[in-house]
């Protein structure tokens, strides 16, 4: 490790304005190109039968997906509050970044509501009148009911940014043991909570676009979608915020090996879990379930199912076997890249079909997440505000970044003047143990 | 060349302390100009292969290999078993119905990628070998405990009975032993 | 630092075990990192995940202690006595059933499985912490697994031999076993490959094959230091056959650690797929109450679950009978607790999914079933499962509670217990009114149900006990790594990072040489 002459506590966010305004104007761009191509679709095809309904269902797609990489990156940084890790140290400025632009997430959700009657067949009283299962279901899928859930979700999701993003200021201006414990204490119920709302999120808003389908595993399909897809972004973040400072260099390959894993391990679990819910469906085949999967058996909708099982699958595991690919932050930004169109892909097989008799692609399908991604990105740059790269303060940061040099070396211990909190240092290390 | 010939030395025997010696006594034989050497720890000390040149990536390609193996094996067996061997129609469905395939085909790599694998580390460390002559040395019994052990062999080129353990003691070890075959 | 003297006693102890100190100054000095936590636990508890002061000789010395000169026999010969009466009672049961057939049980149409595949179930998730353990902790970098993963992976074996005889004796027509294998044979059948049932055959052979491999390799070199330290000269050539002819050569550590590390990465999606298939047993068929997407992931979880409890069950008792608190210290209870309260909100998650979907999917028989679940004839087998695994685990989020150990150990019990109860309610429940009411019945388990699963606890513990005295129960080899790295870091007098610069540090490093290699 050439960390010698490097101390990465000193270097700041505003020392790559240029790569983070590279971003921005790329972000624009993506925007742009992506609300010709939405408008593309709606100028050619909006008088066509069944149109708004396929184009909501496309909002939702981009949405959900946008989404997920807000909230998983909340959920990451709880998750890293917890138990800790080197990674973490890598991407926290980018995952609180992406975790403030929940409120903006919230606002882009109302349009939905609008198109709920063109997706929910629980929005459409009529359809529910003559319908014994969805009038079974009115305890729980009224659209009342669904937006309210939605506003306790986004209220307490915001709550939960605006309180540990607050902490993690304070954690900036000094050395104070206490926050990091407090964080892990804080942070290990909203894990729980993040998943409850993630459950009720996916039923609410995918499993419920199948009217009657249940499959009770989308909760975990849809944690592990949204983990997948935010280590694959904060891949590609990380790489293109710190190109040409050498960062990637000098930060120790474990870390990098560390996203690499888990982004091996995300998708394992994706796989398994897919697995899973198709052979039970499958084996089962019983008219409620196996409609899901019968829509998507024909008309040219198996090739997405293989093409996820190739491509979704096969391709990024045996890519993340090798250790070349995993420890180069580079490398994972590419796989990410690819990573995250599969993600669109996959959220397409899970969004679409209902809408389409067959395998239809139009300009929207990829005009949508191009938009929303683009406005994401912009918004997301201007959250990288002037601050160091890392969280210097952190009294776990010191556990994975051993001072360098002797000057650093005591600067460290004048620091450290109290101990290290016992119960950050412990779970740190019992987390990371061995640390590499 | 004449000492070597008579002696019926199997190599010369080093004796340290702690594993950072015992790294550092291998990285000095090997500028030295040793090469058929072999250290002894009982624990892996990382870095160790490094120091003495060795590599081998033998172990996780046959592993590979054998999953690989084991997986086309195990998905094949099924394949035929069901639609050659005995065809049977079980609730209509159909006879290659491969999402009933994935759990046997995925239990038949893993387990003859593992018995590859483990097989394959034995076979190539020469396990099991009930005689070694480092055994023969009395102190050696602690290699397995708490002691670090470097033996530069007899059939090295650059081997020379007095000088390889002149050379050795100059590593400042807890001590030396002749070796005997 | 209270700490200090019983570090000194510590080393003291391994000097007088003729040893040497670790490099990097024996690792006494606290580190600010190791600084112990201002819980109130005993004085002889630490939470480091090895007491400082240990060096590579008296961990040696201290583990094959226990095997080769211990003194542990009152105790073990009682313990072994009362594990051995249950062992006959369970031969006891399993000969009635083989002579006298399964009709012994209690099972019937409609619930023609009992506590034989309860049991199953219930066995094979303990094993599954064992491998957990050893290898998804391993390839995690989580060294505090060091300790406990060679009695761990033990349990897993025993365990998996417990499960694996009740799925054979459950046949019938026990002497037709063979025939769940691809065997050629004359009648040209085949093994009914699309069926989850022997899905399971290929798992837990699979399973087992390949955890008794793994541990296997991990006793390699100490079987090598048990035949170098034994004065005995029967066990110098048990051990020494065993041990193959391993003489710690760095070219065999080499291939060794390659493969270890190989197995670990091969052993973590098998144990996932193993629970998976056991929760296709149930979750392929259409049964109201087994057919739910959720069960891979939440039978996985739940085995977990089961198998931390266990671990705790087996270690705390283990730590203090044969005096190895230094070695498993309190963290690596704290940690089993952590694990254990994590997988069982999953388990919790996977209650309360069922809960819903069984009243959101509107289907009469889903809708049923749970309603029978909770006010059914078996009721408080539900109320109850709800209590051990959902609440009572919940006491694990405090810190104070994961640190007491007789707190830990009850919850470990009554998680047990839980676990049982799961499978109970999943599998009877279910079964005993389905589709047709014409068709319900009820299940009672027999004296010989009971007798059998008791008796397999019998022959887990006889096992236990057999393994506990004649093989290390504590990887020496990865321990003495552990000292390796904790003494690094110790002696470096900063805070327990691993990067610790060798060279930096006063340490003596080859002028050549990384302190570590890139691959780890």
């Amino acid at each position: 490790m050439n960390t010698d002459q490097f101390d990465l506590t000193t270097l700041n966010t505003s020392q790559m304005a240029p790569q983070i305004a590279k971003l921005r104007s790329t972000g624009t761009i993506i925007a742009v190109v992506g609300l010709v191509l939405t408008g593309l679709s709606v100028a050619m095809g909006a008088s066509a039968q069944g149109f708004w309904s396929r184009f909501w269902a496309s909002y939702l797609m981009s949405y959900v997906f946008w989404l997920g990489i807000t909230v998983g990156s909340l959920a990451l940084l709880l998750v890293h509050n917890v138990v800790g890790g080197g990674w973490g140290f890598v991407l926290r400025r980018f995952l609180e970044a992406a975790s403030r632009l929940l409120p903006v997430m919230a606002v882009l959700y109302i349009p939905i509501i609008i198109g709920y009657p063109q997706i929910y067949a629980w929005a459409r009283p009529d359809e529910v009148a003559h319908d014994k299962v969805l009038q079974g279901q009115t305890w729980w899928m009224t659209p009342a009911f669904v937006i309210a859930r939605v506003v306790i979700m986004f209220a307490s999701w915001i709550a939960i940014s605006t309180i540990i993003n607050s902490r993690y200021a304070k954690l900036d201006e000094k050395d104070d043991p206490e926050i990091t414990s407090w964080l892990s204490v804080f942070s290990a119920p909203c894990i729980v909570w993040y998943v409850i709302t993630v459950t009720v999120l996916s039923i609410d808003w995918v499993m419920t676009l199948t009217p009657h389908w249940v499959s009770s595993i989308i909760g975990f399909l849809y944690v592990v979608g949204q983990g997948l897809s935010t280590w694959a972004l904060m891949a590609i973040l990380a790489t293109e915020v710190t190109k040409g400072e050498g960062v990637g260099e000098r930060i120790p390959d474990r870390y990098f090996r560390d996203i690499g894993n888990f982004t091996l391990a995300f998708t394992l679990l994706w796989a398994y879990m897919s697995f899973s819910q198709y052979v039970i469906t499958y084996s089962g085949n019983t008219a409620e379930e196996a409609t899901w999967y019968v829509e998507r058996s024909h008309n040219g909708w198996p090739i997405i199912g293989f093409g996820l099982i190739a491509f979704h699958f096969f391709a990024p595991f045996f890519t993340l076997m090798s250790s070349t690919v995993k420890v180069r932050l580079r490398n994972l930004a590419k796989l990410g890249a690819f990573i995250i169109f599969m993600r669109f892909v996959d959220l397409f097989w899970w969004t679409a079909p209902h809408f389409r008799p067959g395998l239809t692609i139009s300009p929207m399908d990829i005009g949508l997440p191009l938009a929303m991604g683009g406005l994401w990105l912009v918004l997301w740059t201007m959250q990288l505000k002037d601050k160091t790269l890392v969280a210097k303060y952190d009294p776990r940061f010191r556990l994975y970044w051993p001072p360098h040099g002797h000057h650093g070396h005591a600067e460290a211990v004048g620091h450290g003047g109290h101990e290290v909190p016992a119960l950050a240092g412990a779970q740190a290390a019992a987390a990371h143990g061995r640390g590499d | 060349m004449e000492t070597n010939k008579q002696s019926p030395l199997y190599g010369i025997l080093a004796e340290f302390e702690t594993p950072e010696q015992l790294l550092d006594a291998a990285a000095q034989a090997r500028d030295a100009g040793y090469k058929q050497m072999d250290a002894y720890a009982p624990f892996p000390v990382e870095g160790m292969s490094e120091a003495l040149g060795f590599r081998d990536k033998r172990v996780p390609l046959l592993t590979l290999i054998g999953g690989f193996c084991g997986g086309i094996g195990g998905f094949t067996l099924l394949w035929w078993c069901t639609t050659i061997a005995y065809p049977i129609n079980i609730a209509g469905r159909p006879l290659f119905g491969w999402p009933h395939f994935i759990a046997i085909t995925f239990e038949c790599t893993v387990l003859i990628s593992a018995l590859t694998g483990t097989l394959s580390m034995l076979i190539l460390n020469g396990l099991p070998m009930p005689y070694h002559p480092v055994f023969n040395v009395p102190a050696f019994a602690r290699a397995s405990s708490d002691r670090f052990f470097l033996c530069i062999e007899e059939k090295d080129a650059k081997f020379n009975r007095e000088e390889t353990m002149k050379f050795l003691q100059g590593l400042s070890p807890l001590g030396v032993s002749e070796v005997e075959r | 630092m209270a700490k200090k003297a019983r570090a000194i006693n510590a080393s003291a102890q391994a000097a007088s075990a003729g040893t040497l100190t670790a490099p990097g100054g024996t690792g006494i000095v606290p580190a600010p990192g190791h600084a112990a936590p201002p819980v109130p636990v005993g004085d002889e508890e630490t939470f480091a995940i090895i007491e400082p002061g240990h060096t590579y000789g008296s961990i040696s010395q201290k583990i094959s202690e226990i095997i080769l000169h211990g003194n542990l026999w009152t105790g073990w010969l009682v313990g072994l006595a009362m594990t051995v009466s249950l062992l006959l009672l369970m031969l006891t049961a399993l000969s009635m059933v083989i002579l006298q057939g399964v009709g012994m049980w209690g099972i019937n149409i409609p619930v023609g499985w009992g506590f034989d595949i309860i049991s199953f179930v219930w066995w094979i998730g303990i094993g599954h912490a064992g491998t957990l353990i050893s290898a998804i902790l391993l390839l995690f970098h989580q060294n505090w697994r060091t300790s406990i993963n060679r009695f761990a992976e033990a349990m897993t074996i025993f365990a998996v031999m417990c499960a694996g005889m009740y799925p054979l004796l459950h046949l019938g027509r026990h002497q037709y076993a063979y025939w769940m294998f691809p065997v050629p044979n004359t009648m040209q059948l085949w093994p009914q490959f699309r069926s989850p049932l022997i899905w399971d055959v290929f798992a837990v052979s699979t399973y087992f094959t390949v955890s008794a491999t793994f541990w296997y390799v991990g006793l390699i070199p100490d079987l090598a230091t048990l035949r170098d330290r034994a004065t005995n000269r029967f066990a110098k050539i048990i051990y020494g056959v065993f041990a193959l002819g391993w003489r710690g050569s760095a070219k065999h550590w080499h291939r060794y650690t390659a493969i270890y590390l190989l197995l670990a990465a091969i052993s973590t999606p098998l144990v996932l797929s193993v629970h998976s298939v056991i929760s296709f047993d149930f979750s392929v068929g259409i049964v109201p109450g087994w057919h739910s997407t959720i069960f891979p992931p939440y039978f996985v979880a739940g085995a977990i679950f089961a198998g931390f409890a266990f671990v705790l069950i087996l270690a705390i008792p283990m730590r203090a009978l044969c005096n190895l608190r230094d070695v498993i210290t309190m963290k690596h209870l704290e940690n089993c607790g952590k694990v254990m309260l994590a997988t069982g909100m999953v388990v919790f998650y996977g209650y309360l999914m069922e809960l819903f979907m069984g009243y959101f999917s509107r289907n009469t028989y889903e809708q049923y079933m749970t309603t029978n679940r909770m006010v059914g004839p078996y009721g408080p087998s539900y109320w109850a499962l709800f209590f051990c695994n959902g609440f009572a685990p919940q006491i694990l989020w405090f810190r104070k509670m994961r640190t007491n150990i007789p707190c830990l150990f009850i919850v470990s019990l009554i998680v047990s217990v839980g676990m049982f109860l799961e499978r109970f309610v999943i599998i009877v429940v279910s079964l005993h009114r389905d589709y047709l009411p014409a068709a319900w019945g009820m299940y009672y388990p027999t004296f010989w149900d009971w007798a059998q699963f008791i008796g397999s606890i019998g022959l887990f513990s006889t096992l236990f006990l057999l393994f506990v005295r004649v093989l290390p129960s504590i990887s020496m080899a990865e321990v003495r790594e552990l000292v390796h790295h904790e003494g690094h870091t110790a002696g470096a007098g900063e805070v327990a990072y691993e990067e610790a610069e060798t060279s930096g540090d006063g340490q003596t490093t080859g002028s050549n040489l990384k302190p570590r290699p890139a691959q780890a």
